[in-house]
C-alpha cells in the first residue's frame, strides 16, 4: 500500500476507535458488566451455532463481547490519553528546564531520568498493586512513572539545540526574560519532536495497560479492559477463541494504526528522528 | 566635550575564573560617542564578537565568570548592574543584529508575531500599524502581506532587513552589528549598508560595527579599531587609518585588500596564522608575524598617540604614508 494511503487508512481507523470509545457505550444493546448464565460462551453471529443476539458472542459469564470491547475501548484509550498527558507534561517541563538551565540541575535530573528508564514496569506495577490494590489510578501512575523519562530526554536534547540558535540570542538582546524565551521560542520549536514521541507512545501505553490487566494488576474486574479480556478468555482459547481473540484484534489494530500514523508524522515533521522513537 | 555613550576600560575576558586562564580579550579599552559609528576590524578569532556580546553581558557563563574590567553605559557599569536593570537596557537602549539572517528569526513564528513582540516591549500601541510602518522603514514591499509570512518564505537580504526592523523596534541608542553583511551577496550588501546608514540617521543612534571587511568600514564607519589576538592594536578616524596606517598589522591588512586600480598577480598575504587563544605570545601579540619586529617586541608595547584620536600600541610605528598595493 502506498505510504500516504496507509497513513490515511490508519488515521481513519484511529478516529473510528476514538468515536466508538466516546459515544459507543450509549448505543449498546447489552450491559457490558452483566451477563446471563444461560448464554455462556455463545459463539459470534457468523459461527455455526451463533445467533444475532450477541454479534461477537459472549464470555464465560454470558456477557456480550462486543459490549465489553466497546466499553473497554473507553478505558484503554482513557489510560492512554491520561498517561500521555501526565508523562508528557512532567517530562517536557523537567527536560526543557534541564536543558535550558544546564549545570548541576541538568546533571541531577538526567541521572533521575536514567533511574526512571531502568525501572522494570511490570515489577513496579506488581509491587504497587500488592501495596494499594489494582485500580485505574494505579495503572496511570505506574505507566507515567516510567514513560515521562522519554519526554525528558527528548525535550532536553531539543532544548540544547534550540537554546543556542541565534534567534534565542536575539530574543535575549531585546530584553526578553527566561520564561518568555522558553514559552515563545523554545517550546514551539521542540514541539514537533515531542508530538512524534507522544504518537509512538500510544502503542506502548496500550500494550502496557493490556499486559498489566492481563497480569491482574490493571483495571479491576468486572470493568472490561482489552488486556483484561484477553486474560480472562485464555483458559477457553481452544473451545471459545472469540473471548480472547477479538479484544486482542482490537489491540493489534489500534497499536498498528498508531504506529503507522506515528511513523508518517516522524517523516513529515522531523526526518532526522526516524527509528529513534520509543 | 560630551560624555561617551559607551566606555570600555581594561575589559579582559578569560575562559573561566582563574587568573591564569587563557584570555580571549586582553585589556581592551574604547569609547563610543552618541551617534558615532565605530568599526571593529580583525581576523577570525581576534575577539571582536566576544567584545560585542560582552557589551550586553550575553557571553556564555564560563566567559562571564572570567570577565573583568568595566563597561560603562552612560556611566553605569553593565558588568555589575542587576539583571532587572540590564533587561531594560537590552533592546530598549542597546540592540543587536547578528551575522546569519537565516538563524536570526524563529522559524515557527510569523514575521508579524516576532516584530510585534519587540514593538510591544517598546511600548507601541497600535501594533499592526506599527509593524507595517517598521517594515516599510526597512524597505520591505507590501508590508501588510509580509507580516503573515514565515522566515523560510523570504530571501536572506529580506530577512536581514526584518532582523534590523526588530532590532530597531524599541528605538535603541546603540546598535551592535556583528558582521551583518557577511552572509549577503555583494549587491545586497551594498543595499543593506545604505539602509543601515539611513536608519542610523533617522534614529540618531550609535553603532558598533563588527566586520573583517575594510570596504564595509570605509562605507559606514566614523572611527575604526583594529583588533589582533584579543587586543586593540590601533584606533583612529577612518580616513586617518586608511591614509596613514601606523601599526604593521593594520598596514598588512590594508595591503591585502584587493583594489580595482591595478590588478596585482597575487594579493599580498600576512604569513602565518593568528595565535590560538592560550598560545598568545608575550609582549606584542603580532611580533612573530611582523616584518618590523625586534627584541623589544617581546615586552608589552607602549601606547602612542600619533595625532589626536589616532593611537596605537607598537614599538615600531610605521610613520610613512601607506602605499596602495
Amino acid at each position: 500500500m502506498p505510504r500516504d494511503l496507509s497513513f490515511k487508512f490508519a488515521l481513519g481507523l484511529l478516529i473510528l476507535f476514538a468515536i466508538v470509545a466516546l459515544i459507543g457505550p450509549f448505543f449498546l444493546e447489552h450491559d457490558p458488566l452483566r451477563g446471563s448464565l444461560r448464554a455462556r460462551l455463545d459463539p459470534p453471529a457468523w459461527a455455526p451455532e451463533g445467533s444475532a443476539t450477541h454479534l461477537l458472542g459472549t464470555d464465560r459469564l454470558g456477557r456480550d463481547v462486543l459490549a465489553r470491547i466497546v466499553q473497554g475501548a473507553r478505558i484503554s484509550l482513557a489510560v492512554c490519553v491520561v498517561v500521555i498527558a501526565i508523562a508528557g507534561t512532567i517530562g517536557t517541563a523537567l527536560g526543557t528546564l534541564s536543558g535550558y538551565v544546564g549545570g548541576w540541575l541538568d546533571r541531577v535530573l538526567m541521572r533521575v531520568v536514567d533511574l526512571a528508564l531502568s525501572l522494570p514496569v511490570i515489577l513496579l506495577a506488581l509491587l504497587f498493586a500488592a501495596v494499594v490494590g489494582p485500580s485505574f489510578l494505579n495503572i496511570v501512575i505506574v505507566i507515567s512513572l516510567v514513560l515521562w523519562s522519554q519526554y525528558a530526554r527528548m525535550s532536553r536534547g531539543e532544548t540544547l539545540r534550540v537554546k543556542n540558535e541565534d534567534y534565542v540570542d536575539l530574543a535575549r538582546t531585546s530584553g526578553l526574560g527566561h520564561a518568555a524565551i522558553i514559552f515563545r521560542h523554545v517550546l514551539p520549536n521542540i514541539a514537533p519532536s515531542l508530538i512524534v514521541v507522544a504518537t509512538l507512545q500510544v502503542g506502548v501505553v496500550i500494550i502496557l495497560e493490556a499486559s498489566l490487566s492481563f497480569l491482574g494488576v490493571g483495571v479491576p474486574p468486572p470493568n472490561p479492559s482489552w488486556g483484561g479480556m484477553v486474560a480472562e478468555g485464555r483458559s477457553y482459547i481452544v473451545s471459545a477463541w472469540w473471548v480472547s481473540a477479538l479484544p486482542g484484534l482490537a489491540i493489534v489494530l489500534v497499536v498498528m494504526a498508531v504506529n503507522v500514523v506515528g511513523d508518517a508524522l516522524t517523516d513529515r515533521i522531523n526526518p532526522g528522528l526516524k527509528g529513534r522513537g520509543a | 566635550m560630551t560624555d561617551p555613550l559607551l566606555s570600555i576600560r581594561d575589559l579582559t575576558v578569560r575562559v573561566g575564573k582563574r587568573a591564569d586562564a587563557p584570555s580571549i580579550l586582553d585589556k581592551v579599552s574604547l569609547d563610543l560617542m552618541p551617534g558615532e559609528t565605530l568599526g571593529l576590524v580583525g581576523e577570525s578569532g581576534s575577539g571582536k564578537s566576544t567584545l560585542g556580546m560582552s557589551v550586553l553581558r550575553l557571553t556564555s557563563p564560563t566567559l562571564t565568570a572570567g570577565t573583568t574590567g568595566r563597561i560603562a553605559w552612560k556611566g553605569d557599569d553593565i558588568l555589575t548592574m542587576p539583571n532587572r536593570k540590564l533587561r531594560h537596557i537590552r533592546g530598549e537602549e542597546i540592540s543587536m543584529i547578528l551575522q546569519d539572517p537565516m538563524a536570526s528569526l524563529n522559524p515557527v513564528q510569523s514575521i508579524g508575531t516576532q516584530l510585534q513582540e519587540a514593538l510591544r516591549r517598546g511600548g507601541k500601541r497600535n501594533l499592526s500599524a506599527a509593524a507595517e510602518a517598521a517594515l516599510s522603514e526597512v524597505n520591505i514591499p507590501s508590508p501588510a502581506e509580509r507580516l503573515r509570512a514565515f522566515p523560510h518564505q523570504m530571501s536572506g537580504g529580506m530577512r536581514q532587513r526584518i532582523v534590523s526592523a526588530i532590532g530597531l523596534a524599541q528605538d535603541p541608542e546603540l546598535l551592535i552589528c556583528d558582521e551583518p553583511t557577511t552572509a549577503l551577496d555583494a549587491t545586497i550588501q551594498y543595499q543593506f549598508l545604505e539602509l543601515l546608514k539611513a536608519l542610523r540617521a533617522a534614529h540618531h543612534m550609535a553603532m558598533l560595527f563588527i566586520t573583517h571587511d575594510f570596504g564595509v568600514v570605509a562605507r559606514i564607519c566614523d572611527r575604526v579599531a583594529v583588533m589582533y589576538a584579543g587586543r586593540i592594536v590601533e584606533t583612529g578616524p577612518v580616513a586617518e587609518i586608511f591614509a596613514r596606517p601606523a601599526h604593521p598589522y593594520t598596514k598588512a591588512l590594508l595591503a591585502s585588500v584587493p583594489s580595482t586600480g591595478h590588478a596585482p598577480h597575487r594579493l599580498p598575504v600576512i604569513e602565518g596564522a593568528p595565535p590560538a587563544v592560550g598560545h598568545r605570545p608575550e609582549g606584542c601579540p603580532f611580533h612573530p608575524r611582523c616584518a618590523a619586529a625586534s627584541a623589544h617586541c617581546r615586552q608589552a608595547p607602549p601606547r602612542t598617540e600619533l595625532r589626536p584620536g589616532h593611537t596605537l600600541n607598537c614599538w615600531h610605528p610605521q610613520e610613512h604614508p601607506h602605499e596602495i598595493a
